[in-house]
């Protein structure tokens, strides 16, 4: 039997990470703002059935589908590149090299793959739902790349990172959770 | 006929005889005189057109709370369409406790909670603590939690509803008495219902606190494994994981805060049964009270 | 403009997340570590947007990714906050 306390804790992750890109070695808490353009807030309302639930046992109904956030409709915005470890990368760092992979320099001027993000951009939830439930990534999206794309999906819906359609994400998270288990 | 289940008492209706017939079969050690009693929720199983009462017939269920689109089913297949009815009256209609999309057990007078997506073995597990393992079934399929500062969970200890590979793994466990019929071809392969222990049904007014989570996940050929879940990861999982949860206002919310500040979660990985007991008796060793 | 934590909410702090229940909506919020770090600075006496900025500037080491400064990010998300009933507008 493995005892997995050891696995790093993901804030731990984030402080490490925080600290390898902060030149400033402050005492002082970092408050760090997100973009504008992202809320800071996501809710969850009463109007929303949260579970999709069929009533079990293969009845023969679909699941219930949320009224307030609809995993067809909702959508997560996906950036341009992202690390392995699911970190945005601005695309000013992002080099093409010829063997058609995308790398960024890292503090120790080592180059790293990073990998981009959608092609539309985006996801929609069901998207995301299938392709988790599945085990498979959707159409057009290779294997580590979309290994990518959940570490980036995660750390947003653990607000590790600011990013768009929190809460489309937490309306998935057991399906995350299940994948990264 | 009606039948009470844990909290709620169901009135059954069909203008066939069959479906009511395998229901009492089905239901025969859950408390069932009770014509006088006011019912919560009524689920009517109906030909699916006046035609179909002659031939083939085919039936669907009509209850208060329903979802859209549901598929007519195979008189065959009756037991299959009651439950699902049943469930979704106390997922979507039972506002007395949180409705937990997850299974529950007792042991030492403490509860387990198990959480998960369909498919992630929350059935299998829960009949493998029962049949297996000495806990009190609470049930499968949905979790009560009582809206207190210190919440409860309540026994809804419906038949369970085994799957494909997991009739097999508990037919090996489970008195063959305790089965209901084998139903082929519906939409999640073969189901098998197992009846609870007689015990838990009679134990169904018994609650009890929870003291631990687990979520568990199947995986041919996994080694077993254990991860602590963070508090805002066992609290997002089982609000999304509830049918009623934010519409029970300030007490569901302050009900869930609690159980998350309170109790311990894990997810846990197997890929066999024994080791998925394993794990369990060893988090809930170290963390009983 | 004024800005006050409302009389109608429940704060309730988990190990690595902060929730808001909004009574009159029956809402639950899932605030952004910065969302809460903007929610605690406001007192219950009220302050105005500078004056918020200010005492997050004793707290914290500020650094925003956008390119309005962070005077107007916070400014933003103070009205963010008020849109959602979880902070009033006062006097």
């Amino acid at each position: 039997m493995t005892d997995m306390n050891e696995r790093t804790n993901e804030n731990e992750r984030a402080a490490e990470r925080a600290s390898e890109d902060g030149k400033v070695e402050s005492r002082r808490r970092v408050l760090k703002l997100g973009a504008l353009a992202v809320p800071a807030v996501a809710t969850l309302s009463p109007n929303m059935a949260m579970a999709t639930y069929g009533g079990g046992n293969g009845g023969g109904s679909p699941p219930v589908g949320g009224a307030g956030v609809s995993l067809m409709a909702c959508t997560v915005p996906m950036p341009e590149f992202i690390d392995e470890k699911g970190f945005p990368v601005d695309r000013r760092e992002v080099v093409r090299k010829s063997n058609g992979r995308y790398y960024r320099k890292n503090e120790k001027d080592k180059w790293l793959l990073v990998y981009s993000g959608p092609a539309e951009g985006s996801y929609s939830g069901q998207q995301i739902k299938d392709a988790l439930t599945s085990w498979s990534p959707p159409p057009g999206v290779g294997q580590q790349e979309f290994q990518a794309h959940v570490e980036y999906l995660t750390k947003v819906r653990y607000q590790q990172v600011n990013g768009a359609g929190l809460t489309c994400l937490i309306s998935l998270t057991s399906n995350l959770d299940a994948y990264r288990a | 006929m009606r039948v009470q289940i844990g909290p709620a008492v169901f009135d059954l209706r069909s203008p066939f005889a069959d479906p009511i017939q395998a229901a009492r079969t089905l239901y025969r050690d859950y408390p069932l005189g009770l014509d006088d009693e006011i019912y919560d929720f009524a689920v009517a199983a109906i030909p699916a057109s006046p035609l179909r009462r002659f031939l083939r017939p085919s039936l669907v269920f009509e209850a208060d709370h329903m979802v859209d689109d549901i598929v007519p089913l195979d008189a065959s297949l009756a037991l299959l369409g009651f439950e699902m009815a049943i469930n979704l009256q106390m997922a979507l209609g039972y506002r007395r406790d949180i409705v937990l999309h997850a299974a529950s057990a007792e042991r030492d007078g403490q509860g387990i909670l198990i959480t998960g997506e369909s498919g992630a073995g929350k059935s299998t597990l829960s009949a493998l603590l029962s049949y297996s393992a000495g806990w009190r079934h609470m049930g499968d399929e949905l979790a009560l939690l009582s809206l207190e500062d210190a919440p409860h969970l309540k026994p809804y200890p419906r038949p369970i509803g085994l799957k494909n590979r997991s009739i097999e793994e508990m037919a090996a466990r489970a008195p063959a008495t305790r089965f209901g019929p084998r139903l082929e071809n519906t939409v999640k392969g073969t189901v098998q219902h197992l009846l609870p222990p007689v015990g838990a049904i009679a134990a169904m007014q018994r609650f009890a606190p929870p003291a631990l989570i687990v979520a568990p996940h199947y995986r041919e050929g996994a080694e077993p494994a254990y991860y602590p879940m963070s508090e805002s990861a066992c609290y997002l999982r089982l609000s999304t994981a509830s049918t009623n949860q934010l519409k029970l206002g300030e007490r569901g919310f302050a009900a869930l805060v609690s159980v998350v500040r309170s109790v311990p979660a894990y997810d846990i990985v197997y890929g066999k049964s024994e080791d998925a007991l394993a794990l369990v008796d060893r988090l809930w060793t170290e963390h009983r009270r | 403009m004024r800005f006050r934590p409302s009389r109608d909410i429940r704060v309730e702090r988990l190990a690595d997340m902060t929730l808001v229940f909004h009574r009159l909506s029956g809402e639950t919020h899932i605030l952004s570590p910065e969302a809460e770090a903007i929610l605690h600075a406001v007192p219950m006496g009220g302050a105005d947007g500078p004056a918020v900025v200010e005492t997050l500037s004793v707290d914290f080491d500020i650094v925003s990714a956008d390119s309005p400064g962070p005077d107007e990010t916070i400014l933003a998300r103070l009205q963010e906050l008020a849109d959602l009933g979880i902070l009033q507008r006062c006097p």
